[in-house]
């Protein structure tokens, strides 16, 4: 029997790794044709073949992106606007979360309640308001009108990954810490920080991606070519008719890369810490 | 109770929360009036000018590239007024594509910091809502005297007997085509409607489409609805009277348009799948070889230029009209041709009379209209005969005649007539229409709806 199911159980694992890469090639794909296609001619675009092999390969394209789409210019802008709001997001959540988590106190239930229906305002409802009010105290075209926004849609969201995080941790690290005579803030920092390096890696490269993806807040508060981040490169290349597709999808490229990095960096952190919540018990 | 006044309080902070997002709107407001005297204080700040003054003017354009097309013409003319004027600084502000400008001239416009001179489309839908706000100053047609303007060219920026823009382009609509990709086939470039049909049956099989069209975006599809009716009805009379409702949609030649439009899309004139095809695949299918016509306005004159595309296609390119009607009641001199684009100035700014003398100073005919037709850029809405260099391309001299040789011009076309909040129904019908998801019949009677609607939301 034993040497019967061998080949059986290696023909099943076979076909499961099979399907397995099946779904890998159909999740990279998108990369692939959008690599292939940043080095082609724009006229090439959109004929018979999926992907064509580009003869000759138009670096052209990436000299196009980088000198007339400012991608050196506006990707630094897009640094600097995520390293501050990844840093606030995440030390401002993880207190918070340690307050409504941790401290029994009267109002935490609704505390609580008042940040998780934050979770639900629409960004489009906040635009016209935000931009009257950052008109009238001159944040419009700087660097906090896209700071400020991006934090404040982002802590809700990391206030609950954080608070799932924290219950599921127990109480007697912090109580021994407490006994050897730790204060609140240094329970905090010297406690609660080390043990959660998973969960603020993860909210980090939450906070990145909707950073470096956001569009909409940039395109309604910035004007000037000064405080632009990547995906203005992007529309560089679109006129009012006729748009340079090559250039574009080198722009593409180049803002997916760090993405796609970070993801295949902390993609374990990542799943671990969203479910850590979820596995309570 | 405890529990209930404290479910009261949550419900009290949130909505203070909620409404300290409103108070800035009041606020806003309240700073539309403080601006207002500065607004009527510009000859004051003429004078700070003479006096060599910095002053800042706020450009806002929807061409982002400024190295190639429209955007580059308006950078060299800016480039050269800041030379000129030293004291004059143009700070550009560039936004595309055009549904996210039009958002931001709205938050603009609401927000009362409208930037000093912005990019414009004719027509009440665009216009409209800027002028209700006071939103821009008005030109006379004596500053623009000595320029070579078409007159009708002013027709779609004025509302209220009063000129908010000027006009930068002509914009008509025409058929790029292939002659080769006919000619190997034992086809000529098509004289009427009759011919499409003929192109169509003798293409169908082969893997050329006949017309590459843009389906995926609206606005192509209602220019070619515009043509054929005028085709059906002799003129374009018929669209303009039904949307200011002295006529109506419900007219036999709108139907039979419908009917012809049908007929086109199921003989396969468009090719398969034409309404998944968005404009840039429309144009690279001709581009490539793969279509014998491509349906576009004059504006695409650069495509026999494009070093992205095969020499053996470029250099078999030329233009026609759209073709005239089989019974020659509309000969191909019926022309759809319209002013779309322009600039305003904005009047609320502190720097509005400065902005003004810019905006005229571009439109001079040596300024505007040389630069865009001796970069092959676009047609001006000004006479450009005098700028020709000899260099012009087939497709430049193609164009030229077409609209030289064009007797009744259509002015605004149906879509730009429409009101803000109707005009997408509009196209969405139309749309309807060509994918055969509704009747001749049932068509007409929805747009008609639609048009009388709009005429009541302009004319409140």
């Amino acid at each position: 029997m034993r040497t019967l199911s061998k080949p059986y159980t290696q023909l099943v694992q076979i076909i499961f790794y099979l399907s397995l890469a099946l779904v890998a090639i159909a999740q990279i794909f998108p990369l692939i044709w959008m690599i292939n296609f940043s080095l082609l001619k724009s006229g090439d675009f959109f004929g018979s073949y999926i992907l064509k092999w580009p003869s000759p390969f138009q670096w052209k394209n990436y000299a196009d992106a980088f000198k007339l789409g400012h991608v050196p210019a506006y990707l630094l802008n897009s640094a600097i606007v995520a390293v501050v709001v990844i840093a606030v997001t995440v030390i401002v959540s993880l207190m918070l979360s340690y307050v409504i988590a941790r401290i029994d106190w009267k109002w935490n239930k609704y505390l609580a309640g008042l940040v998780m229906i934050c979770m639900i305002v629409p960004l489009y409802s906040t635009l016209l308001p935000n931009f009257f009010i950052f008109n009238k105290i001159k944040l419009i075209d700087t660097y906090f009108a896209l700071i400020l926004p991006n934090i404040a849609f982002l802590i809700p969201l990391s206030v609950f990954i954080f608070i799932g995080f924290l219950e599921t941790t127990p109480r007697a690290i912090e109580e021994a810490a407490v006994i050897d005579g730790l204060n609140l803030l240094g329970v905090v920092f010297r406690i609660i920080i080390p043990i959660s390096k998973p969960v603020i890696s993860s909210v980090a490269v939450l906070a990145f991606l909707n950073t470096w993806n956001e569009f909409i807040m940039a395109v309604t508060f910035i004007r000037t070519d000064t405080y632009k981040t990547l995906p203005f490169s992007l529309i560089q290349f679109t006129g009012e008719y006729a748009s340079n597709y090559a250039a574009q999808f080198a722009v593409m490229t180049v803002i997916a890369l760090p993405s796609v990095l970070l993801y295949m960096i902390f993609t374990e952190q990542i799943t671990s810490s969203l479910t850590a919540g979820a596995v309570k018990g | 109770m405890k529990k209930f006044l404290n479910t009261v309080t949550v419900i009290v902070m949130f909505a203070s929360l909620v409404t300290a997002c409103g108070k800035p709107d009041q606020a806003g407001s309240s700073s539309t009036t403080d601006k207002a005297p500065s607004a009527t204080n510009t000859p004051n700040a003429d004078k700070k000018t003479e006096s060599g003054q910095k002053v800042e003017i706020k450009f806002f354009s929807n061409n982002p590239d400024r190295g190639g097309g429209q955007g580059k013409a308006e950078q060299l003319l800016i480039d050269q007024y800041m030379k000129e004027n030293p004291n004059i600084k143009i700070s550009v502000e560039t936004l595309s594509p055009d549904p996210q400008f039009q958002d931001k001239l709205k938050i603009y416009n609401v927000s009362e910091t409208l930037p000093d001179v912005t990019m414009m489309w004719g027509g009440a839908r665009y216009l409209g809502p800027l002028v209700k706000n006071n939103a821009l100053v008005s030109f006379n047609k004596e500053d623009f005297a000595g320029q070579g303007f078409i007159d009708a060219a002013f027709d779609s920026f004025t509302l209220n007997n009063k000129i908010y823009g000027i006009p930068k382009n002509t914009d008509f609509l025409v058929l790029y085509v292939n002659k080769k990709v006919l000619a190997d086939r034992g086809l000529e470039p098509p004289k009427t409607e009759a011919d499409l049909f003929k192109i169509a049956e003798k293409l169908k099989g082969t893997n050329v489409v006949p017309i590459a069209l843009d389906g995926r975006d609206s606005w192509p599809l209602g220019l070619l609805f515009d043509a054929v009716v005028a085709r059906q009805s002799g003129g374009f009379d018929l669209y303009h009277k039904a949307i200011d409702r002295s006529g109506s949609f419900k007219d036999p030649a709108v139907i039979t348009s419908a009917k012809k439009l049908q007929d086109m899309v199921k003989s396969g004139v468009f090719g398969e799948g034409f309404l998944n095809l968005d404009y840039g695949a429309a144009r690279n299918l001709f581009g490539q070889g793969k279509a014998a016509m491509y349906l576009m306005g004059q504006w695409e004159m650069g495509v026999s230029t494009d070093t992205n595309f095969p020499d053996d296609v470029r250099s078999n390119m030329i233009a026609i009209p759209y073709p005239a009607s089989d019974d020659g009641k509309s000969p191909t001199t019926d022309l759809l041709a319209w002013f779309g684009g322009g600039y305003s100035v904005s009047s609320k700014s502190k720097n509005s009379g400065e902005a003004k003398k810019f905006a005229i100073w571009m439109f001079k005919k040596e300024n505007w209209s040389k630069t865009v037709w001796q970069n092959g850029i676009t047609f001006p809405a000004q006479s450009y005969d005098e700028f020709n260099t000899g260099k012009e391309t087939q497709i430049q001299k193609d164009l030229t005649n077409i609209l030289k040789s064009a007797k009744v011009f259509s002015g605004a076309n149906s879509q730009d007539r429409f009101s803000a909040s109707t005009s997408k129904g509009y196209l969405d019908a139309i749309t309807e229409l060509l994918a055969l998801k509704s009747t001749p019949e049932k068509f007409a009677e929805s747009i008609d709806v639609i048009a009388e609607k709009s005429n009541k939301e302009l004319n409140p």
